[in-house]
């Protein structure tokens, strides 16, 4: 048997570290679906000493998820079911890192997943685009004017990071990026906050990164231009709403499809009327295709607030909606994040 | 049928991954799904997958079966996606005018600032001017059961943090509303101060009547209570006056002084009319206790001065007596109140009488049309009377001649040796 090529550039290193760290990976879950338990308290204990060996594996998405695994695990207030179906959308996400992620290594991804290899790259094995190589591969675009339409936060207890999130309407295309800002916790006071834009903004360049539906948005830090608060800005976003919801849910039915893709996409809807139906609050188009609108986590109502924003704007108002999969009933639903009209926007959520 | 088929079959293999590979093999149901999916698959191809990969899960002889397990979590999944969901039938029917909203505030201003009220509920001053205004914050002031709810209540019900419970209190514990007040009411136990104030002023401000109607039904076993209501002063005094208004034979023991000391510090012109109400109470202890307090705030009490003229004429000695002392403490700055209390010298009650005399000579420096009504009851016959008209004439004798002449003429009728030497110190004082 020929002995085994040892790498010698770091590119090559870091892909056999990849390789060892999937092999763990796969190895692991074999044992968890053979013996099942996962929830007791000395296996997860285990599985928290074996999350630490995929440290140096260059695999930081499949560690992450392996601790929420275990966070499920661990929280005391959840019922059975809820725990089994967290459980195994993680696990089904892990599994698939390592059959997707060890294709990509080999070289032998093929089809539709040789098609979103870039999309998932980041999902399947922790890769950190940098902006030159984004260039590189022609994800730089030019002269783009934005709005953005909202921005949230939140804190990540597992990653230990606040994260922070500005939802941007692209007034050329329609599209909605995000721009992402990652900020660890400990170090709050010595890292630049994400900022709000109230005015549309245009940027020189940005690369827009792989994806599917809503994807990354990511400019050299200072170039971007803050412009006059324009009205035909809002009037332009409003007529970029799509209007048929049955092609944004095929859309984003073909995304979730592919298990490491994003479980949750941001678009923005044209609404024929936004009602009540029962105690939901369902959005209509103008075909009759009907969306219900839901909360995404306790806590805080965005549905709340639609109820009282969609009130004072009646007359076909763009929703910019957060898609997501209610785990629940297997339902898709809608998280609404502001409201427009062709002169008027609101935010819903904080 | 298929929508809860999935929903049934990925409940199922969700659970088989909790168990084992060894139970899914063993599993009697995932076969009999794995043939209903071999039957779907005639119509729909891709369900072949679906089975394909139950027929790997329940071979109990194959190597791989936990890696089948897997497989199947993956394809379940992706399988239910395609599923649709339930069809929203019926009308739907308009969200009902509102408005008009504004939340033009940068999110990261906002931020900021529901940050600051969640790390101490104190700073709601930042947030508070905005709630009716800002949409975004409707949910998290009036609606979130959690976050600033809890952090608010929390702070207002503990039995310490001072002012910061309190401000909570008043301002957070009722822009949460009446879906709080079960919260506020649970194992009220006045003894727990300043908590239970905090509890009761923020019942009054959500609810007045509620408060009225918690603190009526409990004050005959917790008496105290109305005591710690006025600890909390502002808006509670709102709520006093309303237990004022009712009948007080359950009262008894009561705290009024505490009540409306406390309440004068923090709303003086509220505590002083609760008190003037209570003056037209007609039970005359209530009337006095409001008097006595009246008395014990001094200044700030002016106000009443012209009740308290009135209630020198109250029916019952105790409460005259009392309005007497009181307006020597209170009625100092007042001119109109002299006549009155020299007038009282004549009641027919002789504590009255010394009570008037005694508040005479604390109004101060008597004036040039008081002094002829002072020599007038000079020869008063409770010596307690005369020695306190001969301190109040004592006060102008040194400028007025006329109030000199008639202390030396009082000296030579007095009787009283005690008497005589109090007139000759006055006079004293005058030459000196």
């Amino acid at each position: 048997m020929p002995a085994m090529k040892q790498p010698t550039t770091a590119r090559d290193k870091k892909a056999l570290a990849q390789r060892e760290g999937l092999a763990l990976l796969e190895k692991l879950l074999l044992d968890l679906a053979t013996t099942g338990q996962w929830h007791l308290t000395d296996r997860l204990d285990r599985l928290e000493r074996q999350s630490l060996q995929l440290g140096d594996s260059y695999l930081p998405n499949a560690r992450t998820t392996l601790r929420r695994l275990i966070q499920v695990g661990r929280r005391k207030n959840l019922g059975l079911e809820e725990r089994n179906s967290q459980a195994a959308e993680l696990i089904g996400r892990l599994w698939a890192m390592v059959q997707i992620g060890g294709r990509y290594l080999d070289g032998t991804l093929s089809g539709e997943e040789a098609t979103e290899a870039d999309a998932v790259l980041e999902e399947a094995l922790g890769k950190n685009w940098r902006l030159d190589e984004l260039r590189e591969r022609g994800y730089f675009r030019q002269n783009l004017h934005l709005l953005e339409l909202a921005h949230e936060r939140f804190e990540d207890e597992v990653t230990d990071l606040r994260i922070e999130v500005s939802f941007l309407l692209d007034l050329a295309g329609g599209a909605v990026f995000r721009a992402v800002n990652y900020r660890p916790r400990k170090a709050l006071d010595r890292t630049a906050e994400l900022p709000s834009y109230t005015q549309p903004l245009f940027l020189p360049e940005a690369a827009v990164y792989p994806g599917f539906l809503t994807r990354r948005i990511r400019w050299p830090l200072g170039t971007e231009e803050r412009l006059p608060t324009n009205p035909d800005a809002l009037r332009l976003a409003h007529s970029l709403s799509q209007p048929d919801f049955a092609r944004v849910l095929a859309d984003f039915r073909k995304q979730i499809k592919n298990p490491l893709a994003p479980r949750e996409a941001v678009v923005l809807l044209r609404c024929q009327l936004i009602g009540t139906l029962g105690d939901r609050v369902v959005l209509v188009d103008a075909g009759n295709n009907r969306l219900e609108t839901a909360d995404r986590h306790a806590g805080y109502s965005h549905v709340g607030n639609l109820r009282r924003a969609g009130g004072e704007l009646r007359e076909q108002p763009a929703l910019l909606a957060r898609l997501f999969l209610r785990p629940r009933d297997n339902a898709l639903v809608a998280q609404p994040l502001a409201l427009l009209s062709p002169t008027k926007h609101l935010r819903l959520g904080i | 049928m298929s929508r809860d088929f999935f929903n049934t079959l990925a409940e199922e293999v969700d659970a088989l991954l909790g168990a084992g590979c060894a139970a899914a093999c063993t599993n009697h149901r995932l076969p009999q799904r794995g043939r209903v999916l071999r039957e779907m698959a005639r119509q729909v191809p891709a369900l072949g997958t679906l089975a394909d990969t139950i027929d790997r899960v329940c071979q109990p002889s194959s190597r791989d079966s936990s890696r089948a397990l897997l497989d199947l979590v993956l394809v379940v999944r992706q399988t239910r996606v395609g599923m649709g969901t339930e069809a929203l039938k019926g009308e739907v029917v308009p969200l009902p005018p509102s408005g008009p909203w504004v939340n033009n505030l940068p999110a990261n201003e906002l931020y900021r600032m529901v940050e600051a009220v969640r790390a101490d509920p104190c700073n709601a001053d930042l947030v508070e001017p905005l709630v009716p205004h800002d949409l975004r914050l409707f949910p998290l002031v009036t609606l979130s059961p959690d976050q600033l709810g809890q952090a608010s209540a929390q702070i207002a019900l503990l039995d310490r943090w001072g002012d910061e419970g309190n401000r909570a209190a008043l301002r957070l514990l009722p822009a949460l509303g009446r879906a709080v007040l079960p919260e506020l009411e649970r194992d009220f136990d006045f003894s727990k101060r300043p908590g239970a104030g905090r509890r009761l002023a923020a019942m009054g401000l959500i609810d007045p009547e509620a408060a009225v109607q918690f603190c009526s039904n409990r004050l005959p076993q917790q008496p105290g209570m109305l005591g710690v209501l006025g600890k909390v002063g502002g808006p509670a005094v709102e709520v006093f006056v309303r237990v004022l208004a009712q009948p007080h034979g359950n009262y008894a023991n009561w705290n009024l002084e505490t009540i409306a000391i406390t309440l004068l510090n923090q709303v003086p012109e509220t505590a002083v009319q609760v008190l003037r109400s209570s003056l037209q109470s007609p039970d005359p202890a209530q009337r006095k206790e409001a008097i006595d307090l009246l008395e014990s705030l001094g200044k700030p009490a002016a106000t009443a001065v012209p009740d308290l003229i009135e209630a020198l004429n109250d029916r019952v000695p105790l409460v005259r007596q009392a309005a007497a002392q009181a307006l020597g403490q209170i009625g100092r700055s007042s001119s109109i109140v002299s006549p009155h209390l020299i007038a009282c010298l004549r009641d027919a009650n002789h504590e009255v009488q010394r009570a008037a005399a005694a508040a005479l000579p604390q109004l101060g420096v008597p004036g040039a049309k008081i002094v002829p009504l002072l020599i007038e009851v000079l020869d008063h016959p409770d010596e307690q009377v005369r020695l306190a008209i001969i301190d109040a004439l004592a006060r102008s004798a040194f400028r007025n001649k006329t109030a000199q002449a008639a202390l030396l003429q009082a000296k030579e009728r007095e009787v009283s040796a005690g008497v005589r030497t109090r007139i000759d110190q006055a006079l004293k004082r005058c030459k000196s």
